[in-house]
């Protein structure tokens, strides 16, 4: 009786979406722990796998409680995790409130300062970086590493004036975000989806000469489209990747950050990252030099 | 046996036949040896060009292409292009991992080298100075034999875009190589060797195929051959030595034919020994057989014997006890009809014994009146009718006497009385009465006592008087000349005393078989007997039972013609006597 109460209380509260805390205790009650997901590299493969997939169903595992998949996109997804919702110009602002669909955000989810107003984010799960990315015939040419990498950054920048250069807004590819915005570059935002995974096939195709693109899904497209697309240069300094929680899921947070360090010592997180990003240690030594499970590269 | 004999036959002529192809086959065995190493070192051939092909695969692989592709298209390693070298490393690691011999790695490292020999993927373990691999003239993959390493090299060359863009380069322990190629535990009999200078690529030391007189043969045979050697070779125990070409290298296995080799691989000595015992084996075994059924057989007709005279045994119970069956019922037949005999016997005794006394007492009645008569007034004539009466009638009251006290007897009814009496005044009397009789016929008759007869005994003296009386009758009546004697004795036999008293006479006395029926009822001694002297034949059964009743027993001698001597003799004292009862002197 009991249960079907606290069952009542909970279909309630989501039928009304009502903005209320749900944090780890209310979770185990309910029984099942909602994550919202983008297709996106190999992250969020779309068929049920990738990195954030398994971590995340290893995280509901770790609690007891069931693991239950919510497609999301980039415009929605932290209005699905908080309950508000966000007006994105001029500057993202919370106009209103809206149903909460997910319990946690795991997706290659970059932590952006701007996205740290809305959500609180784990303990890092991954290393990024943004760069920019242009088909194989271009005349663009890669930038001969300097060493420092603001230089590089900076003479990066500039070859974005080479020609168009497909951005994503409220992405890690936000041009805000690297003050490339007014400055004249031809940017063009990838508005068709939210899956970064096609702005690649975008540049080959020549809806754009350009791209920016996250190193992850940098390594993903390398093994599809080898040698038909070019590194130039690096256009963000290194990044991290996180899981995203409500500001009012602190135990909830806790708990998945205990439970990644947990990961990370038996070698669970080091064999996830070989079998999907095998590749980075080498991009990221210093991100994975001492964790377990990867083989020691 | 036959078939054990001709079989040892056999084998003996099939033993012969070995040894004597002994010879032949250690040249064969050297022949089969040496195809064994050419299948051997076929494998090995194999084995090389699969290491050329793995090099082939990595050159012309997609990632190793990726690799130069991006390269050309001036990515830099900080920004892209290390993720085309960790494809290229991947591989490799796959490639480490999955070719094994014997579960342990072919390879022991893998590498990508550019055009002027410098290091871009893999290599851990590389050498500093990669450009010695490099063969930018070739499009085949390379062996390199590098015993100095002790390992082998492989290198293959990477055209990307119609271009010689540098090598893949592996290398393999030459040691591990040699050890599964020719035996994890390498006998010292085999070696991988130069083909062209017979310099072994990995042996122990103390290995023959150091000794500079073994190199120098085998690098003056040709590949394929083989050779005996002689005692120059320094090789202790070497007979011959093989050497087989590794195709596609320029190695070759080179391997030592020892003694012991020759023989483990022909048919050893110990084995012709062992297989000669075995005829002998075969020969003993039949023996024993042949034995064992021996035994078998004449335990088998044992059994058979037994069992026959067993059931001759069976046969033999079955009828005894049919037999025996028999006689009991017969027995008892018999039994029953001694029982009705008995009865009838008994019946007729007592009917006897009545009807006797029914007759007595009439008859005492009859006498009596008679001597009455006899004391009264009578004729002569009368006198001597009465007279007549009086004898006819104590005759017969003799026999009804006799009569009643034998039917007494048998009906069990006789007592005999234990008194104290005068012994020797009971026999003078019985015999004074026979006194006038003896006289009468003219015979002799004395009556004697031996010294010490006792004076009284215990006894019955009726029937003492009974026994005397019969005896003396009979000795009278039976003889017609002569005399009869009375002697009346004592005797001690164990701790008991009898009187004996024996009667004799001169008179017709009996044979044997007379006197073997002498003392059955109703038989006198023939029918003339009883017709010339009367008798009914019964005074001497009851003669006989009365003694037997006193505790004693009687006898008799006798001759025919000649004379019959009775004895009989009764205890002093009966056995059971307690108190005996005194009887008063009688007269």
């Amino acid at each position: 009786m009991k249960r079907f109460l606290r069952f009542a209380a909970i279909a309630l509260f989501a039928a009304v979406g009502c903005a209320q805390a749900q944090d780890l205790s209310d979770i185990k009650a309910s029984g099942v722990l909602r994550h919202l997901g983008i297709p996106y590299a190999n992250f969020v493969s779309g068929n049920g796998d990738g990195l954030d997939v398994e971590i995340t169903q290893l995280f509901a595992k770790h609690l007891g409680v069931r693991y239950e998949y919510v497609k999301t996109d980039w415009k929605d997804v932290i209005g699905d995790l908080t309950g508000k919702l966000i007006e994105a110009k001029p500057e993202p602002h919370e106009v209103g409130s809206r149903p909460i669909k997910g319990d946690l955000i795991g997706n290659g989810f970059t932590m952006l300062e701007a996205r740290k107003k809305w959500v609180d984010y784990s303990d890092p799960t991954f290393p990024t970086s943004v760069w920019l990315v242009a088909r194989a015939d271009s005349k663009t040419k890669p930038i001969k590493p300097s060493g420092d990498k603001q230089k590089d950054i900076a003479t990066t920048k500039t070859l974005l004036s080479r020609g168009s250069t497909f951005v994503m807004e409220n992405s890690c590819l936000d041009p805000k975000l690297y003050d490339i915005g007014s400055k004249g570059y031809q940017l063009k935002f990838y508005t068709l989806s939210s899956n970064l995974n096609e702005l690649i096939p975008a540049v080959l195709k020549g809806d754009a000469d350009m791209t920016l693109l996250d190193v992850p899904d940098i390594m993903v497209a390398m093994q599809k489209w080898p040698g038909q697309f070019k590194i130039i240069g690096p256009i963000s300094d290194d990044q991290l990747m996180g899981t995203a929680f409500r500001k009012t899921s602190p135990e909830l947070r806790a708990a998945f950050n205990s439970f990644l360090e947990g990961i990370k010592k038996d070698g669970t997180y080091g064999k996830l990252v070989k079998k999907y990003y095998p590749m980075s240690p080498k991009f990221y030594p210093d991100y994975f030099k001492n964790v377990k499970g990867m083989g020691g590269k | 046996m036959v078939a054990a004999a001709l079989f040892a036959l056999y084998a003996t002529f099939l033993l012969w036949k070995i040894y004597a192809t002994h010879s032949q086959l250690r040249e064969d065995v050297l022949t089969e040896i040496r195809l064994e190493a050419e299948k051997r070192s076929e494998a090995v051939s194999y084995f090389l060009s699969e290491r050329q092909n793995d090099l082939r695969d990595l050159a012309d692989s997609q990632d190793a292409a990726n690799f130069f592709a991006n390269r050309d298209l001036g990515m830099s390693l900080e920004y892209g292009l290390a993720l085309s070298v960790q494809a290229v490393e991947e591989r490799f690691n796959r490639v480490k991992g999955q070719k094994l011999l014997s579960g342990q790695p072919i390879y022991r490292d893998l590498a990508m080298v550019d055009a002027n020999g410098s290091l871009l993927a893999g290599g851990e373990d590389a050498p500093k100075k990669l450009k010695s691999f490099l063969t930018p003239n070739s499009r085949a993959a390379v062996l390199l034999f590098r015993p100095s390493e002790r390992d082998i090299v492989i290198t293959a060359p990477i055209w990307f875009r119609e271009r010689y863009r540098g090598q893949i380069v592996a290398w393999s322990d030459l040691s591990a190589f040699q050890a599964q190629m020719v035996g994890a535990k390498p006998d010292g009999n085999q070696a991988l060797v130069d083909a062209k200078s017979a310099q072994p690529v990995a042996v122990e030391a103390g290995s023959p195929f150091l000794l500079p007189s073994l190199q120098n043969i085998v690098s003056a045979m040709k590949p394929g051959s083989s050779a005996f050697l002689g005692g120059s070779s320094g090789v202790a125990g070497g007979v011959g030595v093989i050497k087989v070409a590794v195709r596609g290298s320029p190695m070759a296995l080179a391997i030592l034919v020892t003694e012991s080799q020759l023989e483990q691989r022909s048919t050893p000595m110990g084995l012709l020994m062992v297989a000669g015992a075995v005829p002998l084996l075969v020969l003993a075994g039949a023996l024993v057989l042949a034995r064992q059924k021996q035994r078998h057989q004449a335990l088998t007709e044992e059994k058979g014997r037994l069992e026959g005279r067993n059931t001759e045994l069976e046969q033999e119970i079955a009828r005894r006890m049919a037999v025996e069956r028999e006689l009991r019922q017969r027995t008892e037949e018999l039994t029953h009809a001694y029982a009705r005999a008995e009865a009838a016997s008994h019946a007729k005794s007592q009917f006897l014994a009545n009807m006797a006394h029914e007759i007595r007492t009439p008859m005492n009645g009859v006498l009596g009146m008679t001597e009455l008569i006899l004391d009264g007034e009578l004729s002569e004539e009368q006198r001597e009718y009465a007279r007549i009466v009086m004898s006819s009638g104590q005759g017969l009251l003799t026999v009804l006497n006799d009569i009643l006290d034998y039917s007494k007897i048998e009906a069990g009814m006789m007592k005999v009385e234990s008194v104290e009496f005068n012994a020797r005044e009971a026999i003078e009397q019985v015999v004074a009465l026979f006194h006038k009789l003896a006289e009468g016929k003219g015979l002799a008759y004395r009556l004697s006592f031996t010294e010490g007869f006792p004076e009284r005994i215990f006894s019955d003296p009726t029937r003492v008087r009974q026994i005397l009386s019969n005896l003396l009758s009979n000795a009278i009546k039976f003889t017609a000349s002569g005399g009869v004697s009375v002697r009346a004795e004592t005797r001690q036999r164990d701790d008991r005393r009898f009187i004996a008293i024996s009667v004799r006479d001169t008179g017709i006395g009996m044979d044997p078989a007379t006197l073997a029926g002498l003392f059955q009822a109703f038989n006198q001694a023939d029918g003339s007997i009883t017709r010339k002297f009367g008798g009914t034949g019964l005074g001497l059964v009851i003669a006989r039972n009365l003694c037997q009743l006193l505790g004693g027993e009687i006898s008799v001698e006798s001759t025919p013609d000649e004379g019959t001597t009775f004895h009989f003799e009764i205890p002093e004292h009966p056995p059971e006597a307690a108190a005996p009862e005194s009887m008063p002197e009688e007269a």
